[in-house]
């Protein structure tokens, strides 16, 4: 576990945690393939190719099928809250080059942008997005990167990527707050809108889009950490709990899913699942 | 020879010829009938051929579908598994050691 392999992917640092060599090399390629696959800022992207086809019917590659399958999929399960189909709206926004070179900008933000999930259609490889919509697949692409290389790995470690992580056995997890705890199964993810935040016109905006306005979404919460079966489940929650806003807590209650709430002024919100999970796992 | 002769001799090689290839005509026909059962065989042989060729490929060529062609999408299974685990929950306890990894906003 003490071998730690880093690397730059996907916008943010990756860490892996008890990987053979080869290991390492292979969960190196995968982020990379994946990365030049979803990206919206590379142009040759297999999604960028997609997004200029709006419009028309694309034969996409069964990866991606998939990978857009697993959006829809989250958008059923969250009510439609995390939607692929708000790429324009985070452009708008201002999110439209690599997080690394994006800075503020006195001009103001764009106009608001609608989801357009209802006119997506995807037959097994065949994907027809409405005219005008660009899809932002990065939802789902990390975390299930995040999962499927856990899966190449043969012993205990873990494998981390911005907030998204996932581990085999048991591991002590820093929170944002400077707390910790102990990730006993599953993954765990923390979504906010503290990092990758920038101004357009003197308005604070973030990549965490609501699709019933189109707009970073204003949310009493800066961060959510959700722990789930896997990290692509964490992720989703967390971020469907941001959005949800004081609702959050409550919803992931609901699915029985430990999260953590930490607003801006510092004050954290546990809610009932997570609270039982530590008590009831308080002697492992 | 005379001119009268010479004709009369001519008639008769004609008629004569004409006497040996009568019997010609039904080994003609003879042939023409093999010709065409040869024929008919060869082309029965092609079609059974590619008939066989058609059903062995089928059956042992590692490229050709043995099955109707399925429109290419997740499996069900895989669909059904992960719409399962998607929003399950996971396993958090109170910290037992300092921390090895950290969670950060993404």
């Amino acid at each position: 576990m003490n071998t730690l392999h880093r690397f730059r992917s996907m916008g943010c640092q990756v860490v892996v945690a008890g990987a053979t060599g080869a290991e390492a090399s292979a969960i190196e390629r995968l982020f990379a393939r994946r990365d030049h696959a979803f990206s919206r800022f590379i142009a040759t992207s297999e999604l960028n190719g997609v997004n200029r086809r709006a419009g028309r019917l694309t034969l996409v590659s069964a990866g991606f099928a998939r990978m857009v399958e697993l959006a829809l999929l989250a958008a059923r399960e969250t009510g439609g809250l995390i939607d692929p189909t708000l790429g324009q709206a985070l452009e708008s926004a201002g999110y439209d080059r690599d997080f690394a070179a994006l800075e503020d900008d006195p001009g103001p933000a764009g106009p608001s942008m609608p989801s357009g999930l209802r006119d997506l259609v995807l037959r097994g490889r065949l994907l027809e997005i409405p005219p005008a919509v660009r899809l932002d697949l990065n939802g789902v692409v990390k975390s299930r990167t995040v999962d499927d290389a856990l899966c190449l790995l043969s012993a205990n470690g873990y494998v981390s990527a911005g907030g998204d992580l996932a581990s085999h056995g048991p591991l002590s997890v820093a929170l944002p707050d400077s707390e910790a705890v102990q990730l006993v199964m599953g993954g765990l993810a923390t979504s906010g809108s503290d990092r990758r935040c920038w101004r357009r016109g003197g308005m604070l905006q973030h990549h965490l889009i609501d699709p019933r306005t189109g707009r970073p979404a204003h949310s009493p919460w800066e961060l959510v950490t959700v722990c789930g079966r896997t990290c692509l489940g964490a992720d989703i929650a967390a971020k469907a709990a941001f959005l949800l806003g004081h609702e959050g807590p409550e919803w992931l209650d609901d699915k029985a899913m430990p999260g953590r709430f930490l607003t801006a002024d510092g004050t954290v919100i546990t809610n009932q699942s997570w609270r039982q999970s530590l008590r009831e796992h308080a002697c492992i | 020879m005379s001119r009268a002769k010479k004709a009369h001799s001519r008639k008769r090689r004609r008629e004569a010829a004409v006497h040996r290839s009568a019997p010609a005509k039904p080994r003609i026909d003879a042939a023409r009938r093999r010709v065409a059962v040869v024929k008919v065989s060869l082309m029965g042989v092609a079609v059974l051929g590619f008939g066989a060729a058609l059903g062995l490929s089928r059956a042992y060529y590692a490229g050709h579908p043995k099955k109707p062609l399925q429109p290419l999408s997740a499996p069900r299974r895989y669909v059904q598994i992960v719409r399962q685990n998607l929003l399950e929950a996971g396993i958090v306890a109170p910290a037992q050691a300092p921390p090895g990894a950290a969670t950060a906003s993404s």
